[in-house]
Formats: structure tokens, C-alpha cells, sequence
């Protein structure tokens, strides 16, 4: 009998732990099915700080939202976490971000703290059009080598090399379409001009 | 070549010229023509069929390294640069030293240069056409070539190549034909409608009318002159270009500020000893022993001798500031006392101990010696390639184990089939079109080609040609100036 109440006993916990176990799945459920509307948007004077702000909806508050920037350099995922920040009482979680380069940017967002989620629910592409002030010149070099001074170097480069074909062919042209044109006096081949 | 029912008298220059001249031009013409538009021989046959079944083995070997990757040539992963590469440089960097000696000699007014260009620029044309062919087998997956034109990566070496090569090439057919404009209408009246209407036809499309009147030709040395100005910066930057590939990747032995000189000079070395190579064959070949001398040789042995030694300077200033400061100098340990020992002293044996040695004695300083030093410096060159590629590319970055490389039969079967193209394709070039620059040999006058017949030659054939009696004896060309060259000195004050 002590045996079999024991067995119960067991039984009840393990069923309480699956039951307790199936409920955290359903509210993480909950979670992840909220819909995120994520915008960003340029928030400084000077057109360097972004605005990340994720809507979970009304009534979602007090959850935490982590924002990410998806980049080769850091992540063998591509997805860099910038940092988390809690739905206020319109469900609304905004994050301010300095980008570090001029560009196509892509943002994402998803419900969770940065030790829970990896990977954006949601992504939002944009348009970084200005370069964040004391961020050194090189390291933008590095990122982007065509963004500034490599940009024109690769242009000038091309243009000479255009102009080098212009002018290349232009000659060939330029003797297909004259010689023949010039060709009026008669005199034998090869020796009339040493005359 | 066999004697053929050629229009003799289209031979002959009638313009009013001296017997002297007449009788030069008719032989330039001659020399010239016959191999184009006459019978081939056996031996030219025999020639051509043996060289055309090399590559093409070559072509069946690269067709079996297509299927079975490129580990069948070799390559691994540490030596995943080697043979190809070599070959990539080396054929592109010969084909500088042609297009770039024609086109110094000829901005600098060389009358020396006349026959010489059509074989010089003849073979910078076959050499990069081989060059450019040996990206393909280098390439792991050559059937995405085309995406580096359409995906452009301006980050990317491989694309500046692209532009440089391509660019090169085209320059080079068009410093190619240019000159050729004027033989054309020669080789057309020559030729005669009925014999090949086919070729005549296009001989004739080929030659734009070409009556070399003043205005044609000034407009013609107008064009040429600003092709040769462009050629010689496009050929430095295409050698640059090659070199950059080296050098912007992170590699002891490769990522050095010396490489782009280092690169044009080695190009123009072993440029100007295939030329002489060249020369030397189809001298024998051809029959032009009247036309490109002794003196061309020796003159070619200088310059050559020259570029050997700003080429060994550099190779010292490569291996002594690396090797001195020995952070990363493991690969020239390798070079000068390590497993790529041989092929290294064997470049200073054969590519430069040798060369000046032949260029500098006075006794070996002729036809045979200059010739013996040229195959020397292309062989060795090659060589020199190799270890450039290998040692660096098979040191470790972590831990101590060296990688290797060894030959396999489709590496060197590609190989020697682009070596065997060369030949093949100056023959089948100079097949149809002329292998002098008859209309500039004509216009220089004699002392462009004749070495003003030397005494030995006089004393061979034991009687004096026309030319070189009226040479010798103060002759005024038909163009009523004195060449720039010595001509009209007596043949004793021409000096080598």
C-alpha cells in the first residue's frame, strides 16, 4: 500500500511538471504570436541617430523586445543584437541606434530578451544616408572601401581606361573610314608618298 | 618554301628608284611574300602537324581536368596557385617585351627596328592570345568566367585583370594590323585576282585601298605613333595589374611594394629574349639571313643584357629587405638553401650568370650566342615564375608543416602544348601575311636591314650585292634624305 501511494504520488508530480511545462509553451506560444510592426526612422537633427520602434499591439506590456542589425562581421548568423527594450502600455518598444556606416541597412525585432532570441521576427530595410560623426574615417574605408575616396579612385581609373578604349578604337576607325578616302592618286602600292 | 609562279614584276619597285633600290625592294619583297602566298614545304608541314597534335594533347588534358578538378593538375589545398598562373604571366609578360620593343624602337625613329616589327609584334599577338587562353585552365570553375563582366567586383584583382588583359589585347591586334595596312595592298598586287580570289578579296578589304600616297601614310604614322605611345603604359599597367594580384593577397613572399616593377621588368627580360628567339628561327626558317643580321642580334643582346641585370638588382632587393628583417622569410629560407634551391640557382645559372657572360665576351657575342642566352633567360624565367608562386604559397601561416606541389602529367601536357602554340601560330599567321614589314623596310632603305653586309658575308658569297656598294659609298635614299641611322657611311664605320 506504501508502495502504491508512493507511485501515485510520483505519478501526480510528474503529470503537475508536464501540465506546468505545457503551460509556460503555451504562454511563450502567446508571445511569439503577437504580431511585431517594426519602423525606423531618423530622430536627430543631423540625420545620424535611428529610431527602432517595434508595436506588439495594445495590451502587450512590460515585454521585452530585442533589436537586431544584420551583419557579416560578428555573427556567424548575420543578425547582431543592438539591444532590448520593454513594450511601454501601447505595446510600443523603441530603441535609439547610431548606425556605423552609410547604406542599405537591415533592422529586425523579436519579442524576448537577447539571451532568448537570435533572430529577428520581423526585419525592416533602410536607407543610412549619413555617415555617424567621430567614427574614424578608416574604418568606414574598411567597411565600405568604394563608399568615399575608394569610390572615386575606381572611377578615375575606369574613366582612363574608357577614354583608352575610345581612343583605341577611334584610331582603328578613324584609318578604316580615312584611308580609303585618301586613296586618289593612282600610283603603285607602297611607294608613292617617298617620292 | 618552294619557288612559286609569283608576279615578278609586281616584285619590283618601278618608281623611279635606282637599280640599287629596285633590286633591295624586289628582294624584300620576295623574302617577304614567298612564304605567304607560295607552296609550303614538307618541312613546314611536318612542322605544323606535329606542333597542332601537341596542343591539342593539350586540349584533351585540360578537357580531362575539367572532369576531374583541378587536384588532377596538382593543385591542393596550400598549393592552390601554381603552374597555371606561371604560364598566365609568362605568356603575357613575353608578349610585352614584343609589343613594347616595337613600339620603343619605333617612337625613337630605329630604322634598325624595320625588320624586326613584323616578327616582334607578330609574336606579342600569338603570345597574349595564349596568355589570356591559360586564365581558363587556371580557374576552378572556368564556365563562370563570364560573370566577372557582369557581376563587377571593383574590389576584386580578377576584375582588374579582366579590364587590363582585354584592353591589352585589343591594343595589341590593332599595333598588329596597322602596319600591316600598306604590305596588304603590296601582298593584294602581288597576289593577282586569279591565282586565290578568296584571299585577294580579303587582302584587298584588308589593305583600305592603300595607294601610299603622302596623306595616307602621314595619317597612318600619325595613328601609329599615338598606338605606340599607348601601348607602352597599357603593357606596364597590365604587368602591374598582374602583380597587384600578388600582392594584394596577404601572403609572406607575395604581398610586397617591389612586385609591380619587379613583374614589367621580368616581362620585358624575358619580352625581349623570345623576340630574339623568334628572330633567330625564322631567320633560319624563313631564309632572311639577308635581312635580319648579326647587328639585330647583338642589338637585341644589349637591351636584353640590360633588363638581366635591373631584373637581378630587383631580385636581390626582394629577398635581401624580407629575408633581413626574417618575420616572415621561411619561404626564402626554401628559396636559397631549401627544397626550392635548384630551380632558384638554376634561374641565376641559366637566366642571368649566362646571358651577360655570352652578351659581354666578345667571341660569343654573335648570332649563335645571342640566341644560346635568349632560350636561357625564357627557360629560366619560367623557372624563376615558379619559385615566385610556390615557395610563398606553400608556407604555413600556422604551424610549421609546408605544403607541396608536384607536376603532374596534365599540368605539364597544358603547358608544353601553350609553348608549342606559339610557333604554330606565328606559322600559320605568317602563312598568310607577310613575316617583314615590307613597306617600312622599303621606306627605311637598306641599312634598316642590311648589316652593310659584312666582310665575312662578302667574303662568302665573293661578290658584292648593288645595295651595298651604293651603301657604302655615301648613297642618298630615294626619299631624298639620309636615313637617321648611319646610312650612307661607308660599312667600316658602322659600329655594333
Amino acid at each position: 500500500m506504501k508502495s502504491l501511494s508512493r507511485w501515485l504520488i510520483a505519478a501526480a508530480a510528474t503529470i503537475g511538471s508536464v501540465l506546468v511545462v505545457s503551460g509556460t509553451a503555451v504562454a511563450a506560444t502567446g508571445q511569439s504570436s503577437a504580431v511585431l510592426d517594426l519602423s525606423v526612422q531618423t530622430v536627430s537633427a543631423n540625420g545620424v541617430n535611428l529610431a527602432l520602434s517595434a508595436q506588439a499591439g495594445s495590451g502587450v506590456t512590460g515585454q521585452s523586445v530585442t533589436f537586431f542589425v544584420q551583419t557579416q562581421e560578428f555573427s556567424s548568423h548575420g543578425w547582431m543584437a543592438l539591444g532590448t527594450s520593454v513594450t511601454n502600455s501601447a505595446g510600443e518598444a523603441t530603441l535609439t541606434y547610431t548606425p556605423t556606416w552609410t547604406g542599405t541597412e537591415l533592422f529586425g525585432a523579436a519579442l524576448g530578451s537577447s539571451d532568448a532570441v537570435s533572430t529577428p521576427s520581423v526585419v525592416k530595410s533602410f536607407q543610412v544616408l549619413k555617415d555617424p560623426p567621430g567614427v574614424p574615417q578608416s574604418v568606414i574605408e574598411y567597411a565600405r572601401p568604394l563608399g568615399s575616396e575608394g569610390g572615386i579612385f575606381v572611377k578615375t581609373i575606369l574613366s582612363v581606361l574608357a577614354l583608352v578604349w575610345i581612343l583605341l578604337l577611334g584610331s582603328l576607325v578613324l584609318v578604316i573610314r580615312r584611308v580609303p578616302r585618301l586613296a586618289s592618286a593612282s600610283v603603285d602600292p607602297g611607294q608613292a608618298g617617298k617620292d | 618554301m618552294k619557288e612559286t609562279d609569283m608576279n615578278e614584276s609586281a616584285l619590283l619597285n618601278e618608281n623611279g628608284h635606282g637599280e640599287a633600290e629596285k633590286a633591295w625592294a624586289a628582294d624584300v619583297r620576295r623574302a617577304a611574300i614567298k612564304p605567304t602566298i607560295g607552296r609550303v614545304s614538307v618541312a613546314w608541314k611536318l612542322s605544323v602537324t606535329v606542333l597542332g597534335l601537341v596542343v591539342l594533347a593539350g586540349i584533351g588534358a585540360w578537357i580531362y581536368q575539367l572532369k576531374h578538378g583541378l587536384g588532377s593538375a596538382g593543385y591542393n589545398d596550400q598549393a592552390f596557385w601554381a603552374v597555371y598562373i606561371v604560364d598566365v604571366v609568362t605568356f603575357i609578360g613575353v608578349s610585352y617585351g614584343g609589343a613594347v620593343i616595337s613600339a620603343v624602337l619605333r617612337l625613337t625613329g630605329q630604322s634598325w627596328r624595320a625588320p624586326l616589327t613584323r616578327l616582334a609584334e607578330g609574336t606579342a599577338l600569338v603570345t597574349v592570345m595564349i596568355g589570356a587562353l591559360f586564365i581558363f585552365p587556371h580557374l576552378g570553375r572556368p564556365e563562370r568566367f563570364w560573370e566577372i563582366p557582369i557581376y563587377v567586383n571593383t574590389s576584386s584583382p580578377l576584375f582588374w585583370d579582366f579590364m587590363a588583359i582585354s584592353t591589352y589585347v585589343l591594343a595589341t591586334v590593332i599595333f598588329f594590323y596597322l602596319p600591316l595596312v600598306p604590305d596588304m595592298a603590296i601582298v593584294n598586287k602581288t597576289l593577282g585576282r586569279a591565282d586565290r580570289p578568296a584571299r585577294f578579296r580579303i587582302y584587298k578589304a584588308l589593305s583600305l585601298k592603300w595607294m601610299g600616297n603622302e596623306r595616307q601614310r602621314r595619317l597612318l604614322h600619325s595613328v601609329l605613333t599615338l598606338i605606340s605611345l599607348i601601348i607602352i603604359p597599357l603593357a606596364v599597367s597590365v604587368h602591374s595589374v598582374l602583380a597587384w594580384a600578388f600582392a594584394t593577397t596577404s601572403r609572406p613572399g607575395w604581398m610586397e611594394s617591389v612586385f609591380p616593377p619587379y613583374f614589367v621588368i621580368a616581362a620585358l627580360y624575358s619580352g625581349t629574349a623570345l623576340v630574339i628567339v623568334v628572330a633567330s628561327a625564322f631567320r633560319k626558317g624563313y631564309h632572311l639571313e639577308r635581312f635580319i643580321t648579326k647587328r639585330h642580334f647583338i642589338r637585341l643582346g644589349y637591351i636584353m643584357a640590360a633588363l638581366g641585370l635591373v631584373y637581378a638588382y630587383l631580385t636581390i632587393a626582394d629577398l635581401l629587405s624580407e629575408g633581413y628583417t626574417g618575420i616572415t622569410s621561411g619561404w626564402i629560407r626554401q628559396t636559397i638553401a631549401g627544397r626550392y634551391a635548384i630551380p632558384f640557382w638554376f634561374y641565376v645559372a641559366l637566366g642571368e650568370v649566362l646571358p651577360i657572360v655570352l652578351v659581354a665576351v666578345k667571341k660569343t657575342r654573335n648570332i649563335k650566342g645571342m640566341t644560346v642566352a635568349s632560350v636561357g633567360v625564357v627557360i629560366a624565367l619560367w623557372v624563376k615564375r615558379i619559385v615566385i608562386v610556390l615557395p610563398p604559397v606553400t608556407q604555413p601561416l600556422i604551424g610549421s608543416f609546408w605544403g607541396t606541389y608536384h607536376f603532374t602529367w596534365v599540368s605539364i601536357t597544358i603547358t608544353i602544348a601553350g609553348v608549342a602554340a606559339i610557333p604554330l601560330g606565328l606559322m600559320l599567321l605568317f602563312r598568310f601575311l607577310p613575316v617583314l614589314s615590307i613597306d617600312e623596310m622599303e621606306e627605311m632603305g637598306e641599312l634598316g636591314s642590311v648589316e652593310q653586309v659584312s666582310k665575312e658575308t662578302l667574303a662568302a658569297q665573293k661578290q658584292v650585292p648593288a645595295y651595298a656598294y651604293a651603301n657604302g659609298n655615301g648613297h642618298v635614299n630615294g626619299n631624298g634624305h639620309v636615313n637617321g641611322n648611319g646610312v650612307g657611311m661607308p660599312e667600316k664605320e658602322v659600329q655594333l
